[in-house]
């Protein structure tokens, strides 16, 4: 103990202490700012934005030669075939990889360092229920994961709103804000409740990333075989149809196919200098909506059951 | 209450009433006693009974009791990638104390427990030492009118072993605060405690004031005379009193009346004789020899 003239005698807290409920909200709000703190988050947010961008570029560079002879005509016909809706389905399908790396950024670590450390002993002898140290978690990565995801779309959508109304940007699909305004958030939610379940198996932190890692690009590279057979093979008309259904059995794929349901659309070529009905990765039809459901709500409640199972503040061994 | 793990019952109807203060629960390795702390703060589910702390339901309030309670758990823990000022402030925030406070708390129990120069290091890279005192700290941080503490002088030397106990001491006699030491060191216990509750196989052995536990039935009496003296012996027998240990210049003896008309006995004798009595007072067990007496009851 350290010398000195200062009063180093216990001196007791009687003072007041909040309701002990939604403890969950300190673990969300710290872990969020320690989060936003990091550069690689934003190197990744900025990186997944890069469609947003360069479709921005591609826009206003043929806003400049419409109306010119020649490339006017063909710029003008681009116009004419930009799905607005699907622009930020190719914003989704452009970031998916940067997102799972923000993903493993900011979860990966979630559970897995609380059981390499012990530290389920500090949350639980707390007012802190297993629920609320779960709700916290998962908070905790979707924040960040949201608010990296829905900022570059909104200033697209904000970008685009403003200049292209005359080419049907709002009149197109009037309801699309509230559509970014569901579609973000969900994505944010499924990778938040996959990394948090998988976080939760493991007491090493690179375990779980690499877990992470494995199932998204194993299910990816299962699912790019699949889209290949679906959009190249001469195959019957009943095995293309299992290989489009295929080619969304990934995490990435879960995704893709949970975009085009919320952007109600099967996908178009990127940029729109394709024709529309051209064969591309975003352009194989979703699945049935209650498969992609399914599938979504069928993995999120797993990864979150083993979660749930795995929180325990004393490993009791029976 | 009784709590099992599988088939093996780890407390077995156990049932106990602690009283405030420092409360020591000793008990040989395996006897139940983490497990009594950890079902009480609701990580373990009892497969029968109960439990109320604090006058609340250990089913009903266990959000409020944990919140009055801290509790410094026997293995390291820690949040990882955390000053310890932040850590112990962290910890402060889930229990409650306002962020504001919680910051301010944690600078003060880290000062207290000598951790003042080190608040600013991450706790990954502390001593063991500092870490059995930053788990003490969180455990103190919001005020709590219980303690739970459990072996909290693990993996200490000397030096930190008896600041440590220096600390749990001063703690316990602040006004409104309990303190439930768990050990099996009896002279931690010794050291901090007043009352003591013993443990062995998940069952209750032995309960109560360290001073009743070292008394010994039928109130005899320790003599240390200044010097061998034949004869006192004799004297003393056939003034009623019953020698029951004798070497040397120290005897201790037993008699029917109060411990005034031994004592006045034991003065008679020693005047008799012209013994020197050097000193005289109630015999006492050491708390080890009660301890390994409740477990010998088994």
């Amino acid at each position: 103990m350290s010398d000195g003239i200062a009063d180093l005698s216990y001196r007791h807290y009687d003072g007041p202490l909040e309701e002990p409920r939604h403890r969950w909200r300190v673990i969300a709000f710290r872990a969020f700012k320690e989060a936003i703190k990091k550069k690689p988050y934003w190197v990744l947010t900025s990186l997944g934005g890069w469609y947003y961008l360069a479709q921005l570029a591609f826009l206003y560079i043929m806003g400049q030669v419409s109306g010119a002879e020649g490339a006017g005509m063909l710029s003008d016909e681009i116009f004419n075939r930009i799905v607005w809706n699907d622009q930020f389905l190719h914003g989704v399908s452009s970031a998916n990889l940067m997102w799972m790396l923000l993903t493993l950024s900011v979860g990966s670590a979630a559970i897995a360092s609380d059981n390499r450390t012990n530290s389920l002993l500090i949350y639980l002898s707390r007012p802190c229920t297993k629920l609320d140290y779960l709700k916290g978690k998962w908070m905790s990565v979707f924040m960040p994961l949201c608010f990296a995801m829905i900022i570059p779309a909104l200033i697209f959508y904000a970008y685009c709103a403003l200049n292209y109304q005359s080419l049907g940007f709002i009149s197109d699909d009037p309801w699309l804000i509230a559509r970014i305004l569901i579609l973000f958030p969900t994505i944010a939610a499924f990778h938040a409740s996959m990394v948090v379940g998988i976080s939760s198996l493991f007491k090493e932190v690179k375990h779980a990333s690499v877990t992470y890692a494995g199932l998204y690009l194993m299910t990816f590279l299962a699912a790019k075989v699949m889209s290949i057979i679906a959009l190249e093979s001469d195959a019957p008309g009943g095995v293309r149809r299992m290989a489009e259904i295929g080619s969304y059995m990934s995490v990435d794929g879960v995704i893709r196919a949970i975009t085009k349901l919320i952007l109600n659309t099967d996908g178009s070529p990127k940029f729109g200098i394709l024709p529309s009905d051209a064969a591309g990765f975003d352009t194989i039809p979703r699945p049935p909506e209650f498969l992609v459901i399914s599938m979504f709500i069928g993995l999120c409640a797993l990864a979150l059951f083993i979660a749930w199972r795995r929180i325990r503040a004393v490993e009791v061994v029976k | 209450m009784t709590v099992r793990y599988g088939k093996f019952e780890a407390l077995k109807n156990f049932s106990v009433d602690i009283p405030e203060g420092a409360v020591g629960l000793l008990g040989p390795n395996g006897a139940g006693k983490t497990t009594l702390i950890k079902t009480l703060l609701g990580f373990v589910t009892p497969a029968a009974g109960s439990a109320s702390i604090l006058g609340m339901s250990m089913v009903d309030d266990d959000a409020r009791i944990r919140q009055l309670v801290g509790y410094m758990p026997e293995q390291d823990c820690h949040i990882p990638r955390m000053s310890a000022v932040q850590y112990v402030a962290y910890a402060g925030e889930l229990s409650g104390l306002p962020a504001r406070q919680a910051l301010r708390r944690a600078h003060e129990v880290l000062e207290y427990t000598g951790l003042g120069e080190a608040r600013y290091r991450e706790v990954d890279t502390y001593s063991t030492g500092m870490k059995q005192r930053i788990k003490f700290a969180q455990a103190l941080v919001h005020g709590p009118k219980l303690l739970l503490l459990d072996e909290p002088t693990n993996g200490l030397d000397p030096h930190g072993r008896e600041e440590m106990l220096k600390m749990v001491r001063e703690v316990a006699n602040e006004k409104g605060i309990s303190v439930l030491v768990c050990s099996h060191l009896l002279r931690d216990i010794e050291r901090t405690c007043d009352y003591v509750v013993v443990l062995t196989n998940g069952q209750l052995r032995a309960e109560g004031t360290i001073r009743d536990l070292k008394s010994i039935e039928g109130q005899p009496m320790d003599i240390e005379l200044r010097e061998a003296t034949p004869g006192f012996a004799e004297l003393i027998s056939e003034s009623g009193l019953q020698i029951e240990r004798h070497s040397g210049a120290k005897m201790r003896v037993r008699g029917s009346g109060t411990l005034d008309e031994t004592a006045r006995a034991v003065f008679e004798s020693a005047e008799k004789i012209g013994a020197q009595v050097r000193q005289l007072g109630e015999a006492e067990r050491s708390l080890e020899e009660a301890f390994l007496e409740a477990i010998d009851n088994e």
